[in-house]
Parts: C-alpha cells; structure tokens; sequence
C-alpha cells in the first residue's frame, strides 16, 4: 500500500509540470533532492531483472553541479533495500554525473563513483563462544563498492520548481563479499525524480 | 492457594509433555543398526568429533564400519535455534558423492548392453544439446565419468551463482545447467588430462534420462531397492520429507566465522541438482551404498574392476576412476568420495586395505572459504589418524 502510494507520489510530481523550459543547461539550482525507488537484485547486468522487482527499496540523494550548469554533476545517494535471500542493505555512493541532453528534454546520464555497502545477512547468525553458539543477529559486513549507471530522463522546469523524473540502472561490483568469492555483482533499478526547489 | 494449586497442575502437565515428546523424538531417532558399544576406539573418536565441533562445525555425525561391526558416533547438534543434539538417524547431505551413485547407474546400463563407454556422448544426449557443445561427437561416455572431458563448469558462470542464491527457488531442469556452458570451448583437449568437473555428471544424468525415461526412478529402482536403502532420498522433496528429519545447514556467508541458518538455499539448491548431487541418507546407509557396491551387490566385478582405472593428476597421482575417487590418507589408501554443498559437507570412504568403511557428515559449507576451516582441517585429520591408527 505505502509502495502504492510512493509510486502515486512520484507520478503526480512529474505530471503536474505544467509547461516546460526546455534548456537544461542553464539556471541549474544545485542541491535539489532526489527520491527513488529502488529495486535490487543480486545479478549480473540486465540479468534477472525479474528478480528486482521482488527487492524493493527507498533513496534519497542530491547532488552538486561543477559549473552550475547541469551537463556535469556530483550526486549522492543513501539507499535502503530489503531483500529477503540475499540480505537487506544500506548503500551510500557518490558519483560522477555526464547528463548529455537528447532533445526535447529528454536526457540520458552515464555515471560512476564509489559507495560503500552495509549488507545484513537474510538470517540470524551465530558465533561460537565458549564452546557455545551465540546469536548475533542478522549481523552484516560493510564492502567497498563501484557503481556504474546508466539513466535516461525528463527535464521539466516549472517557474518555480524544477522536476525531473529518471529511471536508471545500476551495476555495483562489490568487494570482499567473501574469501572465494571476492568480487560479486549487484544491480538496481532505479526510478525517481529529481526536484530543484525554488531558490 | 488455588492459584497454586493451578500453577502445580500446569508443570506436571508440562513436564509430561516435554518427556513423551523428548520419548518419541528418542524413539523416531532409534539407530537403526546394532553396533559395537564396545567399539575399541569409541572414546578417541568421540574425542575427535569433539574437537570437530570445538572448531566451530555445529555438527558432526559418524559411520564406521570395520571388522569390528558397525560404530556410530555424533557431536554437536542437528539445528543450533533449537539445540537439537545430532545423532545418526538424521539425514545428510551427500553432494558429490552422489556422483559415485550416478556412475553406478551408468554402469548398470553398460552392464545391460545400454550404453557403450566409448561410444561419444553424442550419440545419447539429445541432438538440441550435443550440437552445442564443442567436440561432443569426440567425448566419450567414460570421459564424463572420469573428468576427463574438458567441458567447461557450469556452476564457475557468474550467472549460474548469481541466480542460484538469488532465487533459491528457482526450478532448474537439467538442461538449465548445462545452457551455462553452450557453444564454450572446451578446457582442454579431451582426454588429455584429468579435471573435476559437476558439467559431466549432469550430462550423465540426462543421458540416463534419453536411455531409461527418468534416471531417478532408474537409481531407486537398481541401487536403493537391492540394498534396501528406506531412508536415502534421490529427489530431495521437502513437502514429503519434512524438516526434522534433516539436518540444518550453516554456512559462513562473508567468511567471517559467523554462520547463518542457510537451509533454505540449501534444500532447495539439493533438490533441484540431477547427477553431480542431489541424495540425502543415513550416515548408515551411505556406507551400506559403498559395502553393496563394493561386495558386488551391485555391478560385477568386472565392472568394479573398470570403475577403479584410475586416471592421474599432473604430477603423476592416482585422482579418479569411474565416479569414484583415489586418495591416500596417511599412507592409507582410499576409495570413495567427497562432497560439499553451501550448507554441507560429507566424505564416504573405503579403506581396503584396513577393510573399513566410514561416513562423515557435517552441516557447515564447505565450497566458500571459512576461517573456520583453518581448525577444522586439522580436527578431521586427526580424526581419519584416530580411525586408522
């Protein structure tokens, strides 16, 4: 019901951009904040996408032009995912934003950076101490992880409040998930929507 | 008063319950086999398992048997939320050493006239599949048997993995896995070396599949039924088994010495493999497989001779025969073979020489790394010294 509702939420942003400016180059208002939807998945890039969608997550996050013009941003992100057979997550990241426009206000991004990654285990856990077991719960183990995503999006520039919804996908190569397996890859999709308040 | 009265009632009848269920549990758990309680090296291999367990396996169960009759022995508990002391009547993974059982059934039909063990593998699977697998008219039925194919892994694809404990219970057919490895060039030359791979023995399966109908019905019908194997389950179906009577699975996900309950993945992972692994038994029963294929129950002799060519590891050793493995454990020689799944670890052996046989099964992964694994290799070394000495 509440994914209900934040989806709803989402929508109604975008829709209720009434007219558009077109020129996402200029008047760039940094720090906006950034919610998404988040869907993860312990995959390979675009490999059982299906799966995503049963991982659900929330995101916030802003970001900060170079050169107050919105080509070329550094974003931010925090994001919680739950994911029941694979363990849920709290992800911070920061990347590199190249946000080539398309036309018509529509964008893509080409992104990159570095995050870390809070993994819980899907189950309790147990040490041994003393010679018996001790719970610790779903204990979980931080990686360093490299993000790379692709998005596509609408820039719709109200008078007073830009909005811009987006979808992307993430791949994330995590490290040290385990000694025989040290590099794993993760995904997410992503689908947001970028809000410029007014100055 | 009265409410004391009351408070009486309620723990006698508490009390009563918790000892028919601790009685029924004893009895469900009867060992199914009369052994030697006065086994001569009882206590040194209870110390052993002990030690086992002291090194962070939640569980160890044992099977012996020599010319001094049958031996059992546990440590440690089936479930560690529950406490529930291991003994010999829970069931245990296999893993791999159901590929000794697949070759069996291989064997059988090559006994019957129904497969030639030189003949390529592309004469019995079907044409959808050979045609995607490099060399296939060139592989033999036999290189399959004894890992010397050069197919690649199936579960070395990242995709394989990655989907595998993402969706555990996701159904995989057998020709799922071997989509993994379609149209990729072989390891090495076929023939030409010796090199343990799952791959072969799933084709195995689907092969018995093309010959018989169903290769599980093939396994029950010519390797449970004569050896009268009631509690060795090939498939593992969880809604007719039941959860008690299996073990649980740990498994040390970030290689941390922190373990989770992983049975889930595990069953279901067990449950859906054909071929490489997929048996659940006794700690009995496993050996009584080994002792009937041993003693002839079930191939000839002439076939068990041809089971036991061994083919060489590069530096010259003795690696594996037909689904069945060589290795020489301090100066001891052994036949037999190992398993290890996410949740699980196992090894059946025959000792020929001392005319032992011993199953040992434990409910810690064993396929991912462990700091645990560093006490532990030295506890199961001692153990095989403490059997064998």
């Amino acid at each position: 019901m509440k994914f209900k509702f934040v989806i709803i939420g989402l929508l109604c942003s975008t829709l209720h951009t009434g007219y558009t400016q077109g020129d996402s180059g200029v008047n760039y208002r940094d720090f906006p904040l950034i919610i998404t939807l988040q869907f993860h998945s312990f995959s390979m890039p675009f490999k059982n996408i299906k799966s995503n969608f049963s991982n659900i997550g929330i995101g916030i996050g802003t970001e900060v032009s170079y050169n107050r013009k919105s080509r070329g941003v550094q974003q931010f992100h925090l994001i919680w995912y739950r994911n029941a057979t694979m363990g849920n997550g709290l992800l911070a990241y920061s990347q590199a934003t190249w946000r080539p426009s398309l036309g018509s206000n529509v964008y893509t991004e080409l992104k990159l950076g570095a995050g870390y990654l809070l993994s819980k285990r899907p189950t309790e856990s147990f040490k041994q101490k003393n010679g018996e077991w001790v719970s610790v719960g779903k204990k979980g183990k931080g990686m360093f992880t490299i993000p790379l995503g692709l998005s596509v999006g609408y820039e719709n520039e109200l008078e007073q409040t830009h909005v811009s919804p987006f979808a992307s996908y993430q791949f994330l190569v995590l490290t040290d998930y385990n000694k025989s397996i040290p590099v794993v890859p993760q995904t997410l999709i992503q689908l947001g929507n970028r809000i410029h308040f007014k100055d | 008063m009265k409410w004391h009265c009351n408070h009486i009632i309620f723990s006698v009848l508490y009390l009563l319950t918790i000892s028919v269920f601790a009685q029924q549990q004893s009895e469900n758990c009867k060992d199914p086999i009369e052994f030697n309680i006065n086994y001569s090296k009882k206590d040194a291999i209870q110390n052993a398992l002990d030690i086992i367990i002291e090194e962070g396996v939640p569980g160890v169960s044992l099977a012996v048997f020599s010319d001094e009759g049958w031996f059992m022995a546990n440590s440690g508990v089936v479930n560690i939320e529950k406490k529930t002391p291991m003994q010999s009547c829970y069931l245990q993974y296999l893993q791999s050493i159901a590929k000794t059982y697949m070759a069996v059934a291989v064997l059988r039909l090559f006994e019957q006239g129904k497969i030639n063990l030189d003949n390529s593998i592309a004469e019995y699977l079907p044409s959808s599949i050979s045609k995607r697998l490099p060399q296939s008219d060139k592989i033999s039925v036999r290189m399959l048997l004894n890992h010397t194919s050069g197919l690649a892994e199936y579960n070395f694809n990242p995709n394989y993995v990655t989907k595998l404990l993402q969706e555990p219970d996701h159904i995989f057919k057998p020709e799922d896995y071997i989509e993994y490895i379609y149209d990729k060039p072989l390891d090495f030359t076929q023939g030409s070396k010796y090199s343990y791979r799952n791959t072969n023995y799933v084709l195995l399966a689907i092969i018995v599949n093309e010959i018989t109908g169903d290769h599980k019905s093939f396994i029950q019908e010519f390797i449970f039924k004569p050896l009268e194997l009631r509690h060795t389950y090939y498939p593992l179906i969880m809604d007719e088994l039941g959860d008690d009577q299996l073990v649980s699975a740990y498994w040390d996900r970030h290689s941390q010495g922190i373990i989770e309950n992983a049975s889930k993945i595990q069953q279901s992972n067990v449950a859906h493999m054909v071929g490489d692994d997929g048996i659940v038994t006794t700690p009995i029963e496993a050996i009584l497989f080994l002792k009937g294929l041993m003693e002839g129950k079930l191939i000839k002799e002439s076939t068990l001779q041809e089971m036991l060519q061994w083919v060489k590891r590069k530096d010259g050793s003795l690696a594996y025969g037909l689904g069945i493995g060589y290795s020489n454990i301090g100066g001891n020689i052994s036949y037999g073979h190992t398993g290890g799944g996410i949740g699980a670890g196992s090894e059946l052996r025959y000792f020929p020489d001392k005319n032992i046989y011993m199953f040992v099964g434990i409910n810690l992964g064993t396929v991912t790394e462990s700091p645990l694994h560093k006490g532990i290799a030295p506890a199961r070394d001692k153990l095989f010294k403490t059997l064998l000495e």
